[in-house]
């Protein structure tokens, strides 16, 4: 996590804060599964990504989320979305995933929704 | 061609084309070309009004102008291109020789890339801002930005031939509606034969992270043609309304 190149928080012991910047690609893709297989390891972990600085978001992006997101739930955990533009929702929408996946508007929401 | 074509001197000339194809016409373009040319004008234009029916003979008296001004050192330019002309010469591959002032050029958009992460990132710099001159709604705009995206990068990881060869992309409105053609000299890949559908939350199961581009682009486009030219080039072909 230390060489991650996204900007990361831990608000209580199990819930870490991802803000991915504001692009989700092929580029970086790979270290997001890097970052939340990491933190996939320990029981009821959790991440919320906060996605207000997210401009643009490809199908490497979807899939670093989507590809991991079994490994926290199966441990407990989860991932949660927080704070997506109009245009970064669309995207999950398109893909019919904005029911399957936890999303929140706000990063107090997802808080909460972590320990609910 | 033209029996009275509309020759002005130096420092431009403007040649009405006409749709006439006899030899004598042939001729006729000839040698007003080569008189226009023999007066070293600065810059010689071909209005192009005529040709809504396009034959292969007046491609052949672009190709020809295109030569000769060449040899001048004198700059072409077509004016008033219709759509129809235009495609054309886009599908063979000489649009890029000619400059022209028409509506279809101002609504065009062409350029070509290595696709690399540096050569991706700036095309789709400048197709963006292409893009922010059109107005279009936000997630359009967004989908037309992805849509580039996942086929260059498809190009970038999985063709055979993308460090060596630029890949070439065009993109077009009209009629509210945008073409984007993609060609790369790759082996023969045809995207509209993969799957159709992916179950997203079998895949979510099996921790799949990549595989989902074609996915996405079958999802943002309204269209997706594919075809494999002359044995040597992949050409992608994605419409879109732009009205949502």
């Amino acid at each position: 996590m230390a060489n991650s190149p996204f900007k990361t928080q831990w608000l209580r012991d199990d819930t870490l804060l991802v803000n991915p910047g504001t692009m989700l690609d092929a580029d970086n893709a790979p270290e997001m599964v890097e970052l939340i297989s990491n933190t996939a390891q320990e029981p009821n972990r959790f991440v919320i990504l906060d996605m207000r600085e997210l401009e643009f978001i490809s199908s490497a992006g979807v899939g670093s989320i989507l590809g991991t997101v079994e490994m926290l739930r199966q441990n407990g955990g989860d991932i949660i979305l927080c704070n997506m533009s109009p245009t970064i929702e669309h995207v999950f929408r398109v893909l019919d995933l904005l029911e399957y996946l936890s999303v929140r508007s706000t990063r107090d929401e997802a808080l909460t929704a972590c320990h609910s | 061609m033209n029996a009275n074509p509309d020759i002005k001197r130096a420092p431009s000339a403007v040649i009405a084309v006409s749709e006439e194809l006899s030899k004598s016409a042939r001729d006729r373009f000839s040698a007003e070309l080569k008189e226009i040319l023999a007066a070293a004008p600065e810059q010689v234009s071909l209005d192009c009004t005529r040709l809504t029916q396009v034959a292969s003979s007046h491609i052949q008296y672009l190709w020809e102008a295109h030569e000769a001004c060449a040899r001048s050192r004198v700059r072409l330019v077509l004016t008033h291109v219709p759509r129809g002309l235009w495609r054309v010469l886009q599908v063979l591959d000489l649009a890029h020789l000619f400059s022209s002032d028409s509506e279809s050029q101002k609504s065009r958009f062409e350029t070509e890339f290595v696709s690399g992460e540096s050569g991706i990132s700036d095309a789709m710099a400048l197709f963006t801002h292409y893009l922010e001159d059109k107005a279009l709604p936000e997630t359009t705009e967004f989908d037309l930005r992805a849509l580039f995206y996942e086929v260059a990068s498809n190009i970038r990881f999985h063709s055979d031939a993308h460090e060596s060869l630029p890949v070439k992309f065009f993109a077009e409105i009209a009629d509210n509606r945008i073409e984007m053609v993609f060609r790369d000299m790759g082996s023969e890949f045809d995207p509209t034969a993969a799957a159709s559908e992916i179950d997203m939350q079998e895949a979510a199961q099996k921790g799949q992270t990549r595989g989902f581009g074609l996915l996405m682009i079958r999802k943002l486009a309204d269209k997706v043609e594919y075809r494999r030219i002359e044995g040597t080039t992949n050409e992608l072909i994605l419409s879109k309304r732009l009205d949502g």
